[in-house]
């Protein structure tokens, strides 16, 4: 056995370190949410929670799961979860009272090149007539409707 | 650094910014390819990303091993690599009609939300497999959000009531009649019970399936959804109070009302009290958890305005990572500047949430959750430094949601239980090996910039409707100005694709952020004689900047802002390297070769720099 062979034996991290320097200006940033956690964790500027992607990137969500639902169809109530999830995802969990997200849906619908008979489908799940704020919810669909139509 | 240069500091960086990228893309449309220089340890070979306006889309390098596209907020990620990690990134605008921009933006998005759709289903199924396991035991099932109240008491004891809840079920019962929590709470009962454990899930995605398929709804989120319902309707019903350990502890002294508050802070009571009416008329089929949570802050409000003091639940996750109880004095001056920083964030939430109090609008539910976890934050360090306490940190969102467990939890067939459960972990095995196939990491065929360039060729080739290589590269030179080719060049290495960015695309403008290192000496240089500045901040000994951090390597002098001295600096930062492994060797059994770890990444990370490289940058815990 070479000596550098018994070196690489005894000292893996060594060699390791070693070759990611020389590799290491090829590569890329591994995760931050894989890295360790440590103090400045504990920052609240450092948390996504406060300043992850905001209303801009929800509602490009909201948008893109009403384009992709009403392409694809499947179960509604799995749909109506799935905005749920959305807007946890930012810390918010009752996300019916928020009209812009109505407004994104409509939008969304008018990216899947949506019927307006499809629209008021959605209208009539997403805001019954005589539920809470219906007229302002089924409004706002419509709105982002047609912006995007 | 002293309070002054901190404003100073900031009042800069705030001007930086506004001159930069983010003034910029006010104007007309452009998305800028960013370039975020090197530094050690996980991200030695840079780093690349996509702006769009206040989103940007980068991939990065996860466990186990594949490229995931992620999105942040600009800010954000200005200050987790500008601030935090010290590293410096250049932006090239590249300015696009608004066609180009929807269609680059829209393909990143689509592929961001299919990959997601793709790790929720390894998710999914990995959550059927852990509610099947619990399923098969004696105990009753958890439920998030149930464990924020106190457990239903025995039947023979006086129950303890919560008057916020008391008061809201007489709302209900005003707006919907008395029978409708206990017709509802049969209701759920049954539909639990009839849940299907061995219904079929969706299959794992085949290889190059990159649409977005249908949303699926499992087992184990019907039942999640199905039992929050219920248990939210057997806390109204018998308005249970909140758990003690739901409150964070706080001295009477944090957090009192100031004057006029409780005002503000009643009317959000009733604004929510209104909101959780409304609730139970919604369609939607996940009402439970927003149920709770919100019964556990209306309690929490009412208890705020009636002791006079902001009574805040505890939002950590029971998974929150836990780090050792501060006692180093560099580690309590860390989280000492920590806390202040965080106080600051808690003021402006505070005054945010009770600004929207005055409003005629629902309850700002937002608002409140960013102020909710901003005390969190605050209230945690300030435990951990006055108490000495472990610290909790959480770097996601915090909401307020403990498990408790369901009284009575169905029982489902032993027999459907187990086949779920086998069909549960392979479609988790199937799951993984799907990812790994379609996004696996490699170093040069498929990293953060390969897949930058790939992901734009694709959103051409869709706007061309044709996959030939040709027709692509006229779309990109038609936008963009020129096409980026990755075939046999050295683009794939983040450093040389900035360089490439800006020699073929129609660059238009050139921006640098600089690190938060380079921004904090530049004003020192402009206060202070450059001379002393340099010599008292070009090492970690006398630097007033830089306090060592846990994930830096061991060395003595910064070199990512000098070039001449470069060599020397990196030879003295070799020896110290060496000499901090002979150390480490020695303390190897007290300190589980911490120290030992540490020299040898630092005699490491100084080998590029004899030859004029730096890849080192420290980290900073930047306000």
């Amino acid at each position: 056995m070479t000596h550098a062979r018994a070196c690489r034996r005894r000292y893996p991290a060594v060699w390791l370190l070693l070759l990611a320097v020389l590799l290491g200006p090829l590569g890329c940033s591994f995760s931050q949410s894989s890295k360790s956690s440590s103090d400045s964790s504990a920052s609240s500027s450092d948390s996504s929670g406060s300043s992850s992607p905001g209303d801009t990137a929800y509602y490009d969500d909201v948008r893109t799961a009403t384009e992709a639902y009403a392409k694809s169809g499947g179960p509604f109530d799995a749909y109506q979860k799935k905005l749920g999830d959305l807007a946890k995802d930012r810390g918010v969990t009752n996300w019916e009272e928020n009209l812009g997200a109505y407004v994104a849906i409509g939008e969304g619908l008018a990216q899947a090149k949506a019927s307006t008979g499809l629209v008021e489908t959605f209208k009539d799940r997403l805001a019954p007539p005589g539920s809470p704020g219906s007229n302002d919810k089924r409004s706002a669909i419509q709105k982002g409707y047609e912006s995007k139509k | 650094m002293t309070g002054l240069a901190r404003s100073v500091l900031g009042i800069t960086v705030a001007l930086v910014m506004s001159s930069g990228p983010g003034a910029a893309a006010a104007s007309p449309l452009a998305v800028e390819y960013l370039y975020i220089n090197a530094s050690e340890g996980s991200a030695a070979g840079g780093h690349a990303a996509l702006r769009f306006g206040d989103q940007v889309f980068h991939f990065e390098h996860r466990p186990p091993g594949i490229l995931v596209l992620a999105r942040d907020g600009f800010e954000h990620f200005r200050h987790l690599y500008g601030d935090l990690e010290n590293r410096t990134i250049r932006a090239s605008r590249i300015p696009v009609n608004e066609e180009t921009y929807t269609l680059l933006l829209g393909e990143f998005s689509r592929r961001h939300a299919v990959q997601r759709q793709r790790l929720e289903t390894l998710e999914g199924f990995r959550g059927d497999r852990a509610l099947l396991e619990a399923l098969q035991g004696p105990t009753p099932a958890s439920v998030a959000g149930l464990g924020l109240f106190a457990e239903a008491p025995e039947p023979a004891a006086t129950p303890r009531v919560e008057p916020a809840l008391v008061s809201l079920r007489g709302r209900v019962v005003e707006r919907y009649g008395d029978e409708l929590v206990p017709a509802r709470m049969r209701e759920l009962t049954d539909r639990l019970a009839a849940l299907e454990p061995d219904a079929d899930a969706p299959a794992p995605a085949g290889a190059g399936d990159d649409e977005l398929r249908p949303p699926a709804y499992r087992f184990s989120e019907r039942f999640r959804d199905t039992a929050q319902a219920l248990a939210a309707l057997q806390v109204l019903d018998s308005a249970r109070p909140l758990r003690t350990e739901s409150i964070v502890p706080a001295p009477a002294t944090a957090l009192p009302l100031g004057s006029g508050e409780a005002e503000g802070v009643a009317r959000l009571a009733d604004a929510l009290e209104d909101s959780l009416a409304r609730l139970l008329d919604s369609a939607r089929p996940d009402w439970g958890l927003p149920m709770l949570v919100g019964m556990a802050r209306l309690s929490a409000l009412r208890q705020t305005v009636s002791t006079g003091r902001w009574v805040i639940l505890d939002a950590f996750p029971a998974d929150a990572t836990m780090l050792d109880p501060p006692r180093g004095s560099l580690r309590r001056e860390r989280l000492s500047r920590i806390r202040e920083a965080n106080r600051l964030a808690l003021d402006a939430a505070r005054t945010a949430l009770l600004e929207a109090a005055s409003s005629p609008a629902p309850f700002p539910e937002a608002a409140y959750a960013r102020f909710e976890a901003a005390a969190n934050r605050w209230l945690e360090v300030g435990r951990a430094l006055d108490e000495r306490r472990p610290l909790r940190v959480h770097r996601g969102v915090l909401l307020p949601s403990p498990a408790g467990p369901l009284a009575g939890t169905p029982s489902y067939e032993p027999a459907r239980l187990a086949r779920a459960l086998d069909a549960a972990r392979g479609g988790e095995a199937d799951a993984l090996a799907a990812l790994e196939r379609d996004y696996a990491y490699n170093l040069v065929t498929r990293n953060c910039v390969s897949e930058i360039f790939r992901e734009v060729d694709a959103a051409f080739a869709r706007a061309a409707g044709t996959d030939d290589a040709i027709r692509v590269r006229e779309e990109s030179v038609r936008r963009l100005g020129g096409h980026v080719d990755l075939a046999g060049s050295l683009a794939f290495i983040p450093r040389v694709s900035a360089l490439v960015v800006e020699d073929t695309y129609a660059v238009a403008e050139r921006q640098r952020l600089d690190s938060f290192r380079r921004r904090a000496l530049a004003l020192m240089r402009r206060d202070e004689n450059p001379v002393w500045v340099f010599l008292r901040e070009s090492n970690v000994l006398t630097s007033t900047l830089y306090r060592p951090h846990p994930r830096d390597s061991i060395f003595l002098f910064f070199t990512d802002d000098t070039v001449g001295p470069r060599p020397l600096f990196g030879a003295l930062n070799l020896v110290t390297g060496l000499g901090a492994s002979v150390v480490g060797l020695a303390m190897l059994p007290v300190d589980g070769g911490e120290t030992l770890w540490a020299g040898l990444r630092g005699a490491v990370f100084s080998l590029p720099e004899l030859v004029f490289q730096n890849i080192r940058k420290g980290s900073f815990d930047a306000p």
